[in-house]
């Protein structure tokens, strides 16, 4: 199910590797910050589709704002001198984190622990 | 819309980690650039890039002298043959002493000065205790003034070319790194020299108020060698003298 998805990001490294396309190097931190912008968008959307309420629209939109904002803010950042960048990679952090531990949470529940789960459940319905 | 439909979220993610595998690949790509570039900076590169660079520098500096010895063979040939040409020779002679393409030698003085021994303060700038150029101009300068005809420092002949310029931690004279100590000899008027320098709060008198260790003497023999490559003028050519003498300032 994750192949298709794992297999895309393959093909598309390969793609732009192969063409050997590079940036102006002083561009390299923003797309650098762009990149943990897409990776948190990635597996905010995996989250979503784990817990049931994945909506393409916002997962699109998402991916796009976070890349073009979170290089915007590097961006402005270096022109006003403050490292900008550095808020959105201690934000995008945490919320990659914070999103790979839901996915393992969910992924723990699915596939390990649904009868204990169901038990608990169970338990809890008096209250 | 709001009820989410099974699986419609695989096609999305896919083509989004289409894209950001292109992106990464980008980055890669940048990254591993800065990363040959920043290799070719490497000390090790550069230090075979310095012996290669010395070794080529001493062929030339042979090349210099096997060429000198050739153009005196021819000279003193000439010399015997035509009685004019010694004048020509004399005068070539002193040109050669002034553009410093001979070794000199005759009285003068010598003056040795070091970097500052005192140890600095905490805060206090580590620049102050060492030698810069603009220590060593006001030498030079006074040593000309005084009549100095032949100058070296630590066995840079200066010339009318010569240029004394601190890069980094060192000191370029005719584009030769020198470091302290610094070894300053000048042929002239030894007395002359020597009251030059040492005159109340006068050049010598202000490097020893900042306690760089000075010392200089008089000495009857000093040997003040050639310049190491002869200057080579791409720009500069001779103006031929009009037959009639210009006034100045008539156009």
């Amino acid at each position: 199910m994750l192949l298709l998805p794992i297999l895309a990001l393959i093909v598309g490294f390969a793609l732009v590797y192969i063409w050997g396309v590079t940036i102006p190097i002083a561009y390299s931190d923003y797309v650098a910050v762009a990149i943990l912008a897409g990776l948190d968008s990635i597996f905010g959307g995996l989250r979503a589709a784990l817990e049931k309420r994945f909506q393409q629209g916002i997962f699109v939109s998402g991916f796009f704002t976070n890349v073009a904002v979170a290089a915007l803010l590097a961006y402005s950042g270096d022109r006003l001198g403050v490292n900008l960048y550095l808020a959105a990679v201690v934000a995008l952090g945490v919320r990659i984190f914070s999103n790979l531990g839901a996915i393992r949470r969910a992924l723990i529940d699915r596939y390990l622990h649904q009868p204990e789960r169901s038990a608990t459940a169970f338990i809890q319905t008096p209250e | 819309m709001g009820k989410p439909v099974n699986r419609s979220w695989l096609l999305s993610v896919t083509v989004i980690c289409l894209i950001l595998g292109a992106m990464l690949a980008l980055q890669f790509r940048t990254q591993l650039q800065i990363g040959n570039a920043s290799l070719a900076r490497r000390s090790d590169v550069m230090a075979q890039l310095l012996a290669q660079t010395t070794q080529q520098a001493k062929a030339y500096q042979d090349e210099i002298g096997n060429l000198r010895w050739e153009l005196n063979t021819y000279r003193t040939s000439i010399t015997k043959k035509e009685e004019l040409l010694g004048l020509v020779n004399q005068r070539l002679e002193n040109d050669q002493i002034a553009l410093g393409l001979t070794d000199v030698k005759g009285p003068g003085i010598s003056i040795s000065i070091e970097d500052s021994s005192l140890r600095t303060e905490t805060h206090e700038n580590v620049e102050l205790f060492l030698l810069h150029d603009y220590d060593l101009w006001p030498l030079v300068n006074e040593l000309r003034a005084a009549g100095a005809e032949a100058i070296s420092i630590n066995d840079q002949r200066l010339v009318g070319t010569s240029a004394v310029r601190c890069a980094g931690s060192v000191i370029n004279v005719n584009g030769v790194p020198v470091t302290s100590p610094f070894v300053i000899l000048a042929i002239g008027h030894a007395d002359t020299l020597y009251g030059a320098l040492t005159i109340t709060d006068g050049a010598l008198d202000r490097l020893k108020a900042m306690k760089f260790p000075v010392s200089i003497m008089k000495r009857p023999d000093i040997v003040i060698k050639a310049i190491g490559v002869e200057p080579k003028f791409t720009y500069a050519r001779p103006v031929k003298p009009s037959p009639q003498p210009r006034r100045p300032g008539a156009q």
